[in-house]
């Protein structure tokens, strides 16, 4: 029977990780976007995504390739060695969540392996099962466990006592299989003997590498180390020569004009503040950022100041963008008519199912019943948008200034 | 009697910008920009209101607060921070601060407050007024103790102060007095300082503030 790994494998390459940590393995963009690459597909695995990602790259069903690895390793156990490689090579794919119900499946499975292994004792008979099948089995087990903890993505990898128990189970399980091995093989008194000369081998040889493993270890934790420290600086430096140093030339060129001095000062101010104490916060998805970056642009474009104030978050959907581009109007209203340098405050808060925003300044009020009816600002841009998505907006206007209060429902979380 | 302050800045920028724009009433009776020099000053002049910036050379301001805490019944404190983090501010407030003020205030705002805490009242930006109701959002699973919740009238006054309202505005928008107001404010900033929820007894943790 001449063997052959499985599909075509012209296009079948594997990308190797570009740096030895394997926490932080990335997947490089493919320089081809045409060619798909091939990657461990960790939703809907049973063990390590290594057949799912293999099918979804050659386009067979994941059950075919899943026989296929199955049928090679009863053969003369290439399938898993084949499985083996494939499980260092590929990298995984880190873009998916995990799914609980995969992992439930992956349970089922590995019971289904177990069940398979108890037939076969049958079949074999309990001699054979005990002296060889049964070592074998426990040894297998057990590096299956220390594999999966090498693997970040594998299952039941988090943190606490599981991240400290699974490798001694696994490291118990490969011993009671070795020993059972030569014992079942040899007997007893041999197989003490045996291990005795084993144990003195595997002491001497680890007592001569001791030195060097800890001198590689550490000083990969200092190139790590260095490593992070190098890319942080990078990054700040990247950010002032960006932002600051720009901001600094543009107010040097400005000195002449006091607004606009403090507007790109005030713009800077809240760019770096956003940098160092928000980060990470996305416009496209939560409503407070997607706030910040609307008053951000119109202070940016008006000589306004404007504070927002945000208590609670909710996803951004249809009505959220409604809520802040309507809030986003009102803020153009209030630096437009309040003056230069006016102060305004908006006031954000998710309570329960409603959002409400409020959008207030200090300049001299209007009369909403005197704007025009063809004057779109205030009735178009801010009640008629928020109105289409089944909110509501209230202007209250007098002589201590505008507030405009607006309203829409938060979607389902 | 006019009221006497003690500005703690390390930018002596900050510190003749806030003599130059204080009312005949407030009169500045010291200065310091480090923290052991601020010690000595408060013990000195033992000043009705400190303005106390977050951020000081040797130790920053809960340094200070914690060595000025036996002189909290007649001096009080107001800080003054550049930062909206919420870490900080909440630090100083659980230590004793009256308040809390950025430096983009403007005098006669500045002004009012050094003398709303000289009376003994509670000086919230909006954006702490922000932070208060996101700290105490929602049911209280672990406590059902009167400090860790707002009553709603509290929670109304917190939300027009979050909106850019003065005392006098809320007061009028609530239909109560200012001084109702005020007392409203003062009880929000005592639970803000003993409640023990969790969030922020997680502030003060981080900053060994206990």
């Amino acid at each position: 029977m001449s063997l052959s790994i499985p599909g075509d494998l012209s296009g079948f390459t594997p990308d190797l990780p570009e740096r030895i940590d394997r926490d932080t393995w990335v997947v490089p963009a493919a320089d081809d976007p045409t060619r798909v690459r091939a990657r461990r597909e960790p939703a809907g695995s049973w063990v390590a995504g290594v057949c799912t990602g293999i099918a979804a790259n050659i386009g067979w069903p994941v059950a075919v390739v899943r026989l296929t690895f199955l049928v090679l390793a009863l053969a003369n156990g290439l399938g898993a060695l084949a499985y083996l490689a494939f499980w260092v090579l590929l990298p995984a794919r880190r873009d998916v969540p995990r799914d609980r119900q995969g992992e439930f499946l992956r349970l089922v499975a590995f019971g289904l392996v177990a069940v398979g292994a108890a037939s076969l004792a049958y079949v074999w008979g309990w001699g054979t099962f005990r002296t060889f099948v049964a070592p074998i089995l426990v040894l297998a087990v057990g590096l299956a466990i220390l594999w999966q903890q090498w693997d970040a993505t594998a299952w039941g990898s988090r943190d606490g006592i599981l991240r400290w128990s699974r490798p001694l189970v696994g490291i118990a399980l490969v011993v009671a299989g070795v020993v059972a091995l030569i014992v079942g093989e040899v007997g007893w008194v041999q197989g003490v003997r045996a291990l005795t000369v084993l144990l003195l081998f595997a002491g001497g040889a680890a007592l001569l590498a001791l030195p060097w493993l800890v001198g590689a270890f550490r000083e990969a934790a200092r190139e790590r180390k260095a490593r992070i420290h190098e890319q942080a600086r990078a990054e700040l430096a990247a950010h002032v020569h960006d932002s600051v140093l720009q901001t600094l030339a543009l107010i040097q060129t400005n000195a002449e004009h006091p607004d606009e001095v403090a507007r790109l000062a005030r713009v800077e101010e809240r760019r770096l503040r956003s940098w160092l104490y928000e980060p990470g916060a996305d416009e496209s998805e939560s409503l407070a950022a997607a706030l910040a970056h609307q008053a951000a642009r119109v202070e940016s474009d008006h000589a306004a100041v404007i504070e927002v104030v945000v208590v609670g978050d909710a996803p951004m959907d249809e009505r959220m963008e409604a809520l802040v581009a309507a809030a986003g109007e009102a803020m153009v209203n209030a630096g437009k008519h309040a003056g230069p340098r006016a102060r305004v405050s908006v006031f954000a808060e998710v309570d329960g199912d409603q959002a409400r925003v409020f959008v207030r300044d200090r300049g001299p009020g209007f009369d909403l019943h005197r704007v025009p009816e063809d004057r779109l600002g205030v009735r178009g841009s801010i009640i008629g948008r928020l109105e289409r998505v089944g909110g509501r907006a209230r202007v209250a206007s007098g002589p201590e200034g505008t507030e405009v209060r607006l309203e829409a429902e938060v979607g389902n979380r | 009697m006019s009221i006497r302050l003690v500005v703690v800045d390390d930018h002596a920028m900050v510190r003749s910008g806030v003599a130059a724009g204080l009312p005949d009433d407030i009169e500045m009776v010291g200065q310091a920009g480090d923290v052991d020099s601020a010690i000595t000053v408060i013990r000195d002049v033992r000043p009705d209101v400190v303005l106390l910036d977050v951020h000081l050379p040797g130790g920053n301001a809960a340094a200070v607060l914690t060595a000025c805490a036996d002189l909290m019944a007649t001096t009080r404190f107001l800080a003054l921070s550049v930062s909206d983090a919420a870490e900080d501010v909440i630090a100083v407030v659980r230590l004793g601060a009256r308040g809390y003020v950025t430096k983009s205030i403007d005098a006669p705002e500045l002004a009012a407050s050094i003398r709303r805490v000289a009376e003994g009242d509670a000086v919230f930006s909006p954006r702490l007024a922000g932070f208060v109701l996101d700290a105490f959002h929602g049911g209280v699973a672990e406590s059902d103790a009167e400090l860790d919740r707002l009553t709603n009238r509290e929670k109304d006054v917190m939300r027009l102060i979050a909106r850019g309202y003065t005392y006098r505005e809320a007061a009028s928008e609530l239909f109560v007095s200012v001084k109702t107001v005020e007392t409203h404010m003062s009880a929000v900033l005592r639970k803000l300082q003993l409640s023990n929820r969790h969030e922020l007894a997680r502030w003060a943790r981080g900053h060994r503030v206990v």
